[in-house]
Formats: C-alpha cells, sequence, structure tokens
C-alpha cells in the first residue's frame, strides 16, 4: 500500500451529487462516496437499490473506467482511486432482468490543504491459513492489526473480488532448457486465463537482458501471444528485472503483484540485491515467487561467478526470499516442471481468496523510520500472513 | 618431485613377470593407440585412448587399479624414452589431455581426473627432461590447454593449480596468466586473481577485457578510486563495445552503494550519451531517480527501456563465460607443437620395435605405423628395459 501522509482542507464539499431517473423502473442511490466525502486511497463504493424489478447486475464506473461487477445485494465493491488529492466520478449502472438500466452519479471535490488532519489508510492483504488449507471465512472482528506493537483499528475490510494488478517475470535463461521453459510458459498461460475481468496484466521475459515485454492489459489473447516463441537463451538478471518489474507496478493503482518464475540464481544483474530489498520495503506489491530448483545440475545458491564470490551469490539467495517474505507474499518451491501450472493457478487462487485490511495507524510519526506491522487471528488456529511492514514516509 | 615418482614407475615397470600377462595385453593396446597417434590420425587415436582406458579402468577406478594402468603406460612411455628423445612427448601429453573433455561429457569424472593427472605429470617430466630450446614454452602451453578444459570443467583448485605451473615453465604466457586470473576471480580470490591480469595486462597493453578485469579486482578488494580511474582510463580508449558497456555499469555502481547519486547520475549519462538505450545503464538510472523520491519518471524509463540482445546488452554475461579466445589459440599452438614433434615419435617407435626385436615396416610419413610383432606366446611376452637413471 503506497503510502502519503496528507495535510488536507476540509473545503468545499459538494461539487454534484445527482440521482438520475431512468426509463427503468428501479432506481439506484449512492450509499458510498456521498459528494460530501473526499476519495483518496481505498474506496467502497455502495448503492441501494429501490424498485420492484430484478437486477442482474451493477456495474461500477470511475472516471468513466469501468472497476467492478456485483450481481447480488449489497450491490458494493471497493476500488483504490490512488492518492492523489483531486475529485473523482463515480457511476453506478443497474441492469435489469428486463433489459432496463438505471444509473446514479456521484462527484466528489478536489482535496484542499487548509488544516492538519491525517488521511493515510494502511491497506494490508491479508492470507490466512490453517496448515496448508486458506481459511475464508473470517471476519474483521475476527483480526488484530499490530502497528509498531500499537492494535490498530479496522476501518475497512474486504475479501475476494478485489481486482489486481500484476507483473507475470518470467525467467528465460539457459537455465531454463529441457521444457522446464516450456512449462512455466504454460503455467503463466494459466493464469492469465483465469485471471478475472478487472484484473491486468503484464507479462515481462528476461534473461541477463530483457528479451520481452507487454503493456500492462486486460486483454488475455495479447497476453498470452506474448508467451509464444520463446527459446531459452542467456544468463540471469534477477535482481535487475525485479527492480523493474516492481518500477513498473509503482504508478498503477489498487493490488500490485509479481509473480516471479525463476531458479533464483542471479548471475548478471547490474543491481545488488539490497538495492531490490530497499524498493521492495516501500513498493506496495506482493511479491510471489515460484523457485523451480531440484535439478540434479543444480548447484545451489552458492555458486560461482565472476561477479561475485560464491558465498555472497548465497547472500543475494537469502535477500530474495527475505524480500518475498517482506511483502507479504511467499515462495512455492516447485522441483517437478510439470507442476509450474497447478503453481501459478494456486496463486492466483490465494490473491482471489486474500482479506484487505484498511487501518489508520495510530502512532505516524512521518520520521521515515520502519514500522513493524502484524497481523493475527486470536482465538484460533489460523495463521494470518501479510507485509511486516512500511516505511512511515517523511512529512513535508 | 612428480617427475622422481615417474621414474620410479618407470623402473619398477622394468620388473615385469610372466605373471603379469593381463598387463601386457594392456600394454600391446596402449603401444596401438600410440602407435594410431604417430600415423597422424589423432581423432582415432583419441577414441582408441578413450577406449581402451574405459576398458581397463571403468567408469569408477580404485587406485590400485590405477596405478598398474600408469604402470602399463609407463612401460610404453619408458620404451620410448630409451631409444628416443623426450620431445616424443609431446604428442602423447596433447593426447592425454585431449581425451580429459571426452571422459567428462561422457560423465566419466573418475577417468577425466586420471585424464589430467597423467598429462599434467607427463608435461613436468617433459620439461625437466627435454633439451629442445622450446620445451619450456611448449610445456606451458600444454599445461595452459589442460588448465582450460579443468576450468570448463568447474575444477577451479586444480585449474589453477595447472595454471600456476603453466607460469612457472613461462612466465610470458598470457593466456595462463589470464587462464589463472579468470580462475581464481571465479572463485572469488580476488588478491590471487589482480596480479595475474596486471603481468597479463603489462604484456599485452592494448588488451581491453585484460584491463576491465584488472579494474574490477581493484574494486572488489575495495580501492575503488584506483578501480574508477582505471575504468575511466578503460572507456576513453574506446574499447569493445560489451566492455565499454560493462566499465560505465560498474563505475556507477562504485557509487551507488556511498548514495553520491549526482556521480553516479552522470556516468550513468555519459555511458547512455555513449551507449544509448543500453538496458543495464537505464536500470541503474532508473534506481536512482526512484532514488530521489520520482518512482513515476523511473517507471516510465524502465517502460521505454528497448528489447535487444546487441553485445552491449550480454556484456555481463560475456564477461562471466571462460575467455574461449585465448584457449583457442593456445590449443592451436599445441596442435602445432604436436605436429612438428610427430616425426619423433614415429622415430622411436620404429626403433622400440627394432629393440624388441620385431620385423619393422618403415612407415611413410603421416601414413600408419604397422608393427608385426615377432610373435612371442603373449603369457611369457617378457620386455626388457634398461633402468633410467
Amino acid at each position: 500500500m503506497r503510502r502519503r501522509s496528507a495535510a488536507l482542507l476540509v473545503w468545499g464539499g459538494i461539487v454534484l451529487a445527482a440521482v438520475q431517473p431512468t426509463a427503468a423502473e428501479v432506481s439506484v442511490r449512492f450509499e458510498s462516496p456521498k459528494s460530501t466525502d473526499y476519495a483518496i486511497g481505498t474506496t467502497p463504493l455502495v448503492v441501494t437499490i429501490d424498485g420492484d424489478e430484478p437486477v442482474e447486475r451493477v456495474e461500477f464506473y470511475v472516471d468513466g473506467r469501468r472497476v467492478g461487477t456485483a450481481t447480488e445485494p449489497p450491490y458494493a465493491v471497493i476500488v483504490d482511486v490512488g492518492q492523489a488529492m483531486k475529485g473523482h466520478e463515480f457511476e453506478a449502472v443497474a441492469h435489469t432482468r428486463s433489459g432496463d438500466q438505471a444509473r446514479a452519479t456521484v462527484a466528489t471535490d478536489v482535496v484542499r490543504v487548509d488544516e492538519q488532519m491525517e488521511l493515510s489508510l494502511q491497506q494490508l492483504y491479508v492470507t490466512a491459513t490453517r496448515g496448508d488449507t486458506r481459511v475464508t471465512d473470517l471476519h474483521r472482528e475476527d483480526f488484530r492489526v499490530r502497528d509498531q506493537g500499537s492494535v490498530q483499528r479496522i476501518v475497512t475490510f474486504e475479501q475476494g473480488d478485489v481486482p489486481l494488478t500484476a507483473v507475470l517475470l518470467l525467467d528465460c535463461s539457459e537455465s531454463m532448457h529441457g521444457g522446464r521453459l516450456e512449462e512455466a510458459l504454460a503455467g503463466a498461460g494459466v493464469f492469465l486465463e483465469r485471471m478475472s475481468e478487472l484484473d491486468e496484466a503484464a507479462v515481462v521475459l528476461f534473461s541477463d537482458r530483457l528479451l520481452r515485454a507487454t503493456e500492462f492489459s486486460q486483454d488475455r489473447r495479447l497476453l498470452l501471444a506474448s508467451l509464444a516463441a520463446v527459446t531459452p537463451t542467456g544468463g540471469t538478471a534477477l535482481n535487475d528485472h525485479l527492480f523493474m518489474g516492481l518500477q513498473r507496478l509503482e504508478p498503477r493503482q489498487g493490488r500490485r503483484v509479481v509473480v516471479l518464475f525463476s531458479d533464483g540464481k542471479d548471475v548478471h544483474s547490474a543491481l545488488p540485491m539490497a538495492e531490490v530489498l530497499a524498493k521492495t520495503r516501500t513498493s506496495p506489491a506482493l511479491l510471489y515467487w515460484i523457485y523451480l530448483t531440484g535439478d540434479v545440475a543444480d548447484r545451489g545458491p552458492n555458486f560461482y561467478s565472476s561477479w561475485r564470490r560464491s558465498e555472497d551469490n548465497g547472500e543475494e539467495f537469502l535477500l530474495l526470499q527475505r524480500a518475498i517474505r517482506e511483502s507479504g507474499g511467499r515462495i512455492e518451491v516447485v522441483t517437478d516442471p510439470a507442476q509450474l501450472d497447478e503453481a501459478f493457478a494456486d496463486i492466483l487462487a490465494e490473491l482471489r481468496e486474500q482479506y484487505v485490511l484498511g487501518y489508520y495507524p495510530t502512532n505516524r510519526r512521518r520520521d521515515g523510520k520502519w514500522h513493524k506491522v502484524d497481523v493475527a487471528v486470536p482465538g484460533d488456529s489460523a495463521k494470518a500472513r501479510t507485509r511486516a511492514g512500511y516505511f512511515d514516509r517523511r512529512g513535508r | 618431485m612428480a617427475s622422481s615418482a615417474l621414474l620410479w614407475i618407470l623402473v619398477a615397470a622394468a620388473q615385469v613377470t610372466p605373471a603379469e600377462s593381463r598387463a601386457e595385453a594392456s600394454r600391446a593396446a596402449y603401444l596401438e593407440v600410440i602407435e594410431i597417434l604417430a600415423s597422424g590420425d589423432r581423432a582415432g587415436a583419441l577414441t582408441a585412448l578413450a577406449t581402451f582406458e574405459t576398458e581397463v579402468l571403468g567408469d569408477r577406478p580404485l587406485p590400485p587399479k590405477i596405478a598398474d594402468f600408469w604402470r602399463t603406460n609407463m612401460r610404453v612411455v619408458g620404451e620410448l624414452l630409451l631409444v628416443g628423445d623426450a620431445e616424443v612427448l609431446v604428442p602423447i601429453i596433447a593426447l592425454h589431455h585431449n581425451v580429459y573433455p571426452l571422459h567428462r561429457a561422457e560423465g566419466r569424472s573418475g577417468m577425466a581426473r586420471n585424464a589430467s593427472v597423467i598429462a599434467s605429470e607427463l608435461t613436468d617430466m617433459y620439461a625437466d627432461r627435454s633439451e629442445a630450446p622450446d620445451s619450456s614454452p611448449i610445456a606451458s602451453q600444454l599445461f595452459t590447454s589442460l588448465g582450460g578444459y579443468l576450468q570448463e570443467s568447474w575444477r577451479l583448485t586444480a585449474a589453477r593449480d595447472i595454471f600456476d605451473r603453466a607460469i612457472q615453465r613461462n612466465r610470458k604466457n598470457v593466456a595462463a596468466l589470464v587462464g589463472l586470473g579468470t580462475t581464481a576471480e571465479k572463485a572469488g580470490s580476488y588478491y590471487e586473481a589482480l596480479p595475474a591480469f596486471n603481468t597479463a595486462m603489462r604484456l599485452r597493453p592494448e588488451d581491453g577485457e585484460l584491463q576491465l578485469r584488472a579494474a574490477l579486482c581493484l574494486k572488489r578488494i575495495g580501492r575503488l578510486e584506483r578501480a574508477e580511474s582505471r575504468l575511466r582510463e578503460l572507456v576513453e580508449q574506446d574499447p569493445d563495445p560489451w566492455i565499454l558497456s560493462v566499465a560505465f555499469q560498474e563505475m556507477a555502481g562504485i557509487h551507488l552503494p556511498r548514495r553520491d547519486a549526482t556521480r553516479s547520475l552522470a556516468i550513468l549519462e555519459e555511458g547512455l550519451e555513449r551507449i544509448p538505450g543500453n538496458q543495464q545503464l537505464t536500470t541503474q538510472r532508473a534506481l536512482l531517480l526512484d532514488r530521489a523520491g520520482r518512482p513515476d519518471a523511473a517507471a516510465r524509463l524502465l517502460e521505454s527501456n528497448p528489447v535487444s540482445s546487441s553485445e552491449t546488452e550480454t556484456a555481463r554475461d560475456t564477461y562471466n563465460r571462460w575467455p574461449v579466445e585465448w584457449m583457442s589459440s593456445i590449443r592451436e599452438e599445441v596442435d602445432a607443437a604436436v605436429e612438428l614433434k610427430r616425426p619423433v615419435l614415429q622415430a622411436a617407435l620404429l626403433a622400440a620395435a627394432e629393440a624388441r626385436g620385431e620385423n619393422v615396416k618403415e612407415p611413410e610419413p603421416g601414413v600408419e605405423v604397422e608393427v608385426e610383432a615377432d610373435a612371442p606366446e603373449e603369457d611369457t611376452f617378457e620386455v626388457i628395459v634398461e633402468p633410467i637413471d
């Protein structure tokens, strides 16, 4: 979750709040946001439908872009509108079973600075598990969030259909020969095919250099086409391309994810992993690493290269593991390339089943220091996994 | 030391008894391999040696079996040394060291190890015994070529030892210095690699790769200012594009941990002016932008990173590979030496056959030597070899 401490002016208010009557026998009304609200960061969109005619679905739009669909009451989705202190236009379109439409719009105002007020929602993407099984029936009150040891009030809670933006980072180096790359590409294909309508992704193929990269897109055909006709080549510059993946996610909004497929042996990067770790700590992205290992030729992380000592290569490997863990993602170890499609699919399933908890930290100092965060499910055997913390950015 | 051990084996080999008939059959097979070699059919000799060794030793030979094998081989070599001079060893050494990669490729690591030991011991023996003016350079080339094989199979400690022996025989052998430097570098022994590169650089001052490797060793041992000034000198010489690419990346990298963004940025911009669009330099530049609180600008920069496979993009991979050009030229020199010394081996084979009382047909130059044994019973065959002092 990208944080921005903002001193805000509560000024102005309604620009437009309209309930547009339509020809349909139903009407739509925004419960959230209200025109008196300022929309920054995660924003719940909730509408009420009045009328007798059955509603098939309600589509939600922010600034003209469709961001979600609800098919049953409560008609609600959660979106991240970004941290920019600007106004937004929200629209809900209800489609009735008879084919009629009803719509409502609400606009929030630009936020202006006048008086000091904290507005820095921290969002945590949380995976809960009991043993090897993910737990999907927890409620807001089941979780306890601590920030620097202080228990926080969870102000937003969501699960499931939060759209995601993913970078699929696929290692196509020579070490992926012998059918390993083909299996990985097939696995990536499964991930792309199973993405939800509102999810978007970019595909990045790399070795010791960038081999291929797509724009972010929701178009599965385009993304799948990028996986065709790839052959293993060259060495591995994992750090450089992980940094690139994180950086490309930077201007995106909402839940951001990097899914890395690699044997984890960086040989050729110009950037040390320590630099990339620093980047992962300021990035909101969740990192998942599908770690293909177990080949008979696998010499482990302490391998020789002209760039680093063997033990330094081992250290890079540990830092990569640390970056993954701290982001709230996980490492999926795969020894049989035939299981790669399962690994990709399971990561997507996990993302679908995550909880999204939001809170306003009560102990912000804006001192640039690391805030340790932990999430637990007290009184339950379930374990909660989320990012290890965040940097409390310095105030202006 | 190694030569003395070998001489002991040669002396011991003289004490052959009839009970050692199996060894004698083995000796005959080895002799046949050498004859093929002397005929000029090097590929045939190589295949014959690999087959012979595999049949005698198996995939995982135990030490006693290896000792017997050595004794057999050395009986043949001893015979040739009695009738010829040390130059006969050159083609034989080359043959033994060329069988090394053949065994490795087939997964016979024990056999490969055995081949490298025989080749290196015989090389020392050759250098110690030969009176030819070119013996030291030839021995050095043979060691270097063997070192290259060991390097390629990641036997780094053994390779460093062999390259070191090559340098002892010829201190101006640049390929051996490069071999020692790159092996030590790969093993993370930068204090050992640096003098090797420095010496090679003095011998080949125009070689940009040597300058680059020496500068990077300085960087890794913490002599950052010296490293940067060497890299600066290098980029001003307009070296190969891949060298230029690595030099700029590493120069900028010197300042990244120091958080001297201005200096790093200036270097990266200069580098990108010389190598427009280079991926690694662009990535480093994006890091600096991100650190400076401009993540969106960094993202835009990386979005525009062009996909290419030019040699400046694959430069880090090139640096990480063994420098094969040096090894190719050394192997050409070894091949030339083998051809030069092959007639000596042919002559020695004839003389040895005559000494054994065999009817020998005079070979045409470059034609396979035909040897007809004077038919002693295999079980009672006995070779008398004069002790060598």
